[in-house]
């Protein structure tokens, strides 16, 4: 009797465990930043999101940054369920034209949140082909990070404004014993520099003049990449930094090896954990002749890949994602300027280690640029073929010129080719 | 399982049939999940090499016949990175194969602290490449170890500097790293090759007054050598197939300088994003090896004779 | 004589050891290393100030020990099954004629010829109807039918250097074969065997890229993944990765004294035959 009184207890139960799954709803959402420190605002946001929302399950899946954008792309390719996928813009155009993401525009249209996004914000929300692939929840620009002391000591008390001072005060610094004047990064991701030097020179306000061909074959780029490659010649730049990648960079300015580095927000958190705020500060990128440079700015956003099974439950958690409190929050804890205007009173924000990226989203002489993204090759050119020509050039395998011209040939036939395929 | 026939009193013209279709039994599981799993993915794989395949262009996939192939003969990088493919398999083999010997020959006689001495030993081996990559890297870099003023303290560099960065030294990182990592795999299939060698026919060699010398040359040797060549063909086309630790110590820099065949299918697939071209590069990569394969199972069939 | 030679041989097993054992060190300074003096102290051989608090930090506050067990799980599962299948293709190789063994043993070769980079995304595609993915079975079947060629020759070979007479004179004594496979012949493998099972758990135990593209939740993850999971776009926790990895060779330092004395202790055929 007592069995048969389990049993069917035991029944019950499972039916009850059953039609719950049943009516519950998965929304599966995949981060590619994930920080301890932000993992606890991300479940304390899902939890509240699964309160309000009865029946549905927020499945948090976190994708290791080093091998994201391939496990992405086996992933959503192979259609398996992704409803919230965070990504940075790169990504959108490789995406995108394999029908892989969804278009938020509709939604964006009537969501009650976007007038508390900034315009830039709803503008690089369609940064691809016109359309809204995603939703930006911050920036990464770019700004010169430097050593007050290792300055001091070589006789300067104050950050270079020009690439000429900037040339001098590291040539200084290399003076001093086991010291450099500039953490150059030489591997993946250093193209941002050459642009910087690129762009400081000729003043271009992109990479690409109107007709198509690329600005870095022009004598003023030229020059650029000459001073560069002859910062490193002169043992302004660590010898080894020809192959540094973002760690032994960051490592070389915060262990006190180098007085400059050209980094993002981000990196400030590595950095504050290491030197004190009187150590070390940020200043705008330095300028060129023309007065005037384009440094670049690179995003992270929402996204609803086409293989979600619940795109409007999906939408509502990027609109949670999106509020104002939360966005602040998270973009402190990732490091990165948020979506939403900035409270004047924002103790954080106002800090002034952030002088030096506030003073370039404030001052005319800068205008930050996005990345080219809705170039197929880019990937191909920023992570394989501006590295490998870049070291052959420090390694004196190559001269300036020919480096500036290899890059040339290379962005100038995919920017026509894409100027050709969408007029 | 029981399928001995001998016992079952059925007819011989059945037993026979059951006779010949025993291997098969202890075949067929290992062989179908190898098949599926392994088989299947592959055949698809080598397809992609003669098709039209870049990720970002989906309209325009299709067959392409040998177009890739014939784009491959003319690519610089495609054979600088053989090259280098070449010299790395063939450094870190060859010193794995010489420690790996050595320490099975080690561990082979009793010592006071063998049994920790092994467990010490076959250690690396259980780090993944990635992780022991990253640790190389540290050890390489002269700014957090002392690694660097040490080599130059004995000769082997000029100056306490990083030999990632070093275009000629490069690929010596990931060589280094990856015998680090793969001496102790050697080290366990000989020893247990070893181990197996029956103790009579050491016996008869010592009465027949061997010396050590010829007792290792003339017994051990010719016992060791299949399984020597099994684990050297095996482990060379695992080695040469390996992308990780030059992935994670140079990423085939400085200048491509340390570009080898596996890095180059990925950067091709995963930057380029022609997965048409990188499987093209990988099935080169696999004739390669099935000729080398062949080479040396005939090698060791005339060593057999 | 006896003294210097013995005494040379000392050295160069401490030699070995040295050049097995610093970069396992190097793995555990870091880890004992607060982050503030990481750089600054970079080249000392220990650190002025040392720390257990990322040790702390990966047993108490992460989900590590989660990973562990997955891995665990997933690495003796590999490890058991592989052996018992690879014990079956090389006793059929060693022991049986038969048609179409030799296109067989090429079969098994190529399999292992192809990088894998190009195999994953079939792969993915094949496994996902089965339901294999993101399960740890999925991980298991995959492991298997990756490391099997290899383990099958390994056994195949040992079984050569078992002479058939010895099963023939059993299944004389009324065996059957199978009976004379497992109590008489895997007993004189055991090197053989405990080697397999070494090899398969090892491999097994720090694979990466399989377990990172067919797993994605937290819950499944192996520990390479988890350690993947450290190295962030903004930088490394270098600290509490190196402490998870130290921990990390504790479960096969484990295995490897389990099995040794198969490896190394094991009845030789020799003492057996008499």
């Amino acid at each position: 009797m007592k069995t048969i009184q389990g049993m069917s207890i035991a029944a019950a139960a499972a039916l009850a465990a059953w039609g719950g799954m049943a009516n519950a709803q998965t929304l599966r959402v995949v981060e590619v930043l994930t920080t301890n420190e932000r993992t606890g605002l991300m479940e304390q946001i899902a939890s509240e999101f699964e309160a309000a929302h009865e029946g549905v399950d927020v499945e948090l899946v976190s994708v290791p940054w080093d091998s994201a954008f391939e496990q992405i792309l086996t992933m959503t390719m192979s259609g398996q369920q992704i409803d919230v996928l965070e990504m940075p813009e790169r990504w959108i155009s490789t995406l995108a034209v394999n029908d892989l993401l969804t278009d938020l525009g509709p939604w964006l249209d009537e969501w009650q949140g976007a007038d508390q996004m900034t315009e830039a914000t709803m503008d690089f929300a369609r940064i691809y082909d016109d359309t809204a692939y995603f939703l930006p929840y911050g920036y990464f620009v770019r700004a010169m990070y430097y050593n007050r002391d290792l300055l001091s000591q070589a006789g300067y008390d104050a950050p270079p404004e020009t690439w000429e001072e900037f040339a001098e005060i590291s040539r200084a610094v290399s003076e001093i014993e086991g010291k450099y004047g500039y953490c150059l990064r030489g591997s993946t991701g250093g193209f941002v520099g050459w642009w910087l030097a690129v762009s400081g020179m000729t003043g271009a306000e992109s990479w690409f003049n109107e007709d198509g061909t690329s600005v870095f074959a022009s004598p003023e780029a030229i020059e650029g990449i000459q001073m560069m490659l002859d910062l490193y010649e002169d043992g302004a730049a660590p010898r080894d930094s020809v192959n540094w990648g973002f760690n032994e960079q960051v490592s070389g300015f915060y262990s006190g090896t180098c007085a400059f580095m050209d980094q993002d927000p981000d990196a400030l958190i590595q950095v504050r954990e290491r030197l004190g705020d009187d150590e070390f500060a940020t200043a705008p990128v330095p300028l060129g002749p023309p007065g005037k440079i384009s440094p670049p700015i690179g995003m992270f956003g929402w996204s609803v890949p086409a293989s979600s099974e619940n795109p409007d439950l999906a939408k509502d958690f990027i609109g949670r994602l999106m509020e104002p409190e939360a966005n602040l929050e998270w973009a402190k804890f990732i490091g990165i300027v948020p979506a939403v205007e900035i409270p004047e009173d924002d103790e954080y924000f106002n800090d002034p280690v952030y002088a030096g990226f506030f003073e370039e989203l404030d001052s005319d002489q800068y205008n930050l640029v996005p990345w080219p993204a809705y170039l197929p090759e880019l990937g191909e050119f920023f992570d394989v073929i501006a590295v490998e020509t870049s070291q052959a050039a420090l390694l004196g395998q190559m001269s300036a010129e020919e480096l500036g011209q290899t890059w040339d040939e290379f962005l100038t036939e995919a920017q026509q080719r894409w100027m050709a395929e969408n007029q | 399982m029981a399928t001995d026939p001998s016992r079952s009193g059925r007819s011989p013209h059945r037993a026979r049939r059951m006779r010949s279709a025993e291997p098969y039994f202890y075949l067929a599981p290992g062989i179908a999940i190898v098949a599926l799993v392994m088989l299947v993915p592959l055949v698809v794989g080598v397809s992609f090499s003669f098709q039209n395949y870049v990720i970002f262009r989906p309209a325009s996939r299709g067959w392409s016949g040998l177009e890739n192939y014939v784009e491959l003969w003319t690519d610089r990088t495609f054979w600088h990175a053989l090259g280098n493919t070449v010299k790395w398999t063939f450094w870190s083999v060859l010193f794995q194969i010489g420690l790996g010997l050595g320490l099975a020959l080690i561990l082979d006689k009793p010592f006071w602290g063998r049994p920790v001495f092994q467990s010490l030993v076959f250690l690396p081996w259980a780090v993944p490449t990635f992780l022991s990559g990253l640790n190389w890297q540290w050890l390489f870099n002269p700014i957090v170890s002392p690694l660097p003023s040490w080599l130059a303290f004995v000769g082997i560099l000029d100056a306490p500097r990083n030999i990632l960065s070093d275009p000629d030294l490069a690929l010596y990182g990931p060589i280094t790293a990856m015998i680090w990592w793969g001496v102790p795999f050697f080290a366990i299939t000989l020893l247990a090759a070893l181990r197996s060698v029956p103790s009579d026919l050491y016996e008869a060699a010592s009465i027949d007054g061997a010396s050590a010398w010829q007792s290792f040359r003339y017994v051990t040797v010719p016992f060791l050598l299949p399984m020597m060549t099994i684990t050297i063909l095996l482990r060379t086309v695992w080695v040469a197939n390996s992308p990780e630790l030059i992935f994670v110590m140079t990423e085939g820099g400085p200048a491509g300088m340390s570009q080898t065949l596996p890095n180059y299918v990925f950067t091709s697939a995963y930057s380029s994003m022609n997965f048409g071209y990188a499987s093209a590069l990988a099935s080169v990569l696999m004739v390669m090896l099935v000729i080398y394969s062949i080479l040396l199972l005939w090698v060791r069939g005339r060593l057999g004779q | 004589m006896k003294i210097v030679a013995s005494a040379s041989l000392w050295l160069v097993r401490l030699a070995y050891l040295v050049f097995a054992l610093f970069p396992l060190f190097w793995l555990l300074r870091i880890a004992l290393t607060p982050d503030q003096i990481l750089y600054r102290e970079g080249t000392t051989l220990w650190p002025s100030v040392t720390t257990f608090e990322n040790f702390r930090f990966v047993i108490e506050e992460s989900p590590f020990p989660t990973y562990f067990l997955n891995t665990v799980i997933v690495s003796l599962g590999t490890a058991a099954i592989v052996t018992v299948l690879a014990t079956g293709i090389g006793y059929a190789f060693s022991r049986f004629r038969f048609r179409g063994k030799t296109p067989l043993m090429v079969f098994l070769v190529i399999t292992q010829l192809f990088p894998i980079v190009m195999v994953i995304t079939p792969l993915y595609q094949l496994l996902a109807p089965l339901g294999l993915i993101d399960t740890r079975i999925g991980l298991i079947v995959v492991f298997t039918a990756f490391n099997l060629p290899f383990a099958a020759f390994l056994m195949h070979s040992f079984f050569e250097g078992i002479p058939g007479e010895l099963e023939q004179a059993a299944m004389i004594d009324g065996c059957t074969r199978f009976q004379a496979l497992i109590r008489i012949i895997l007993p004189l493998m055991l090197p053989g065997v405990g080697a397999t099972l070494g090899f398969v758990f090892t491999a097994a135990w720090s694979e990466l890229l399989f377990s990172l593209m067919l797993i994605s939740s937290e819950a499944k993850k192996t520990f390479a993944v988890g350690l993947l999971g450290f190295v962030g776009r903004s930088g490394v926790d270098w600290g509490q990765m190196m402490a998870a990895a130290t921990l990390a060779l504790i479960p096969p330092a484990i295995f490897f004294t389990a099995i040794q004395k198969y490896l190394v202790g094991g009845l030789t055929a020799g003492a057996i035959k008499g």
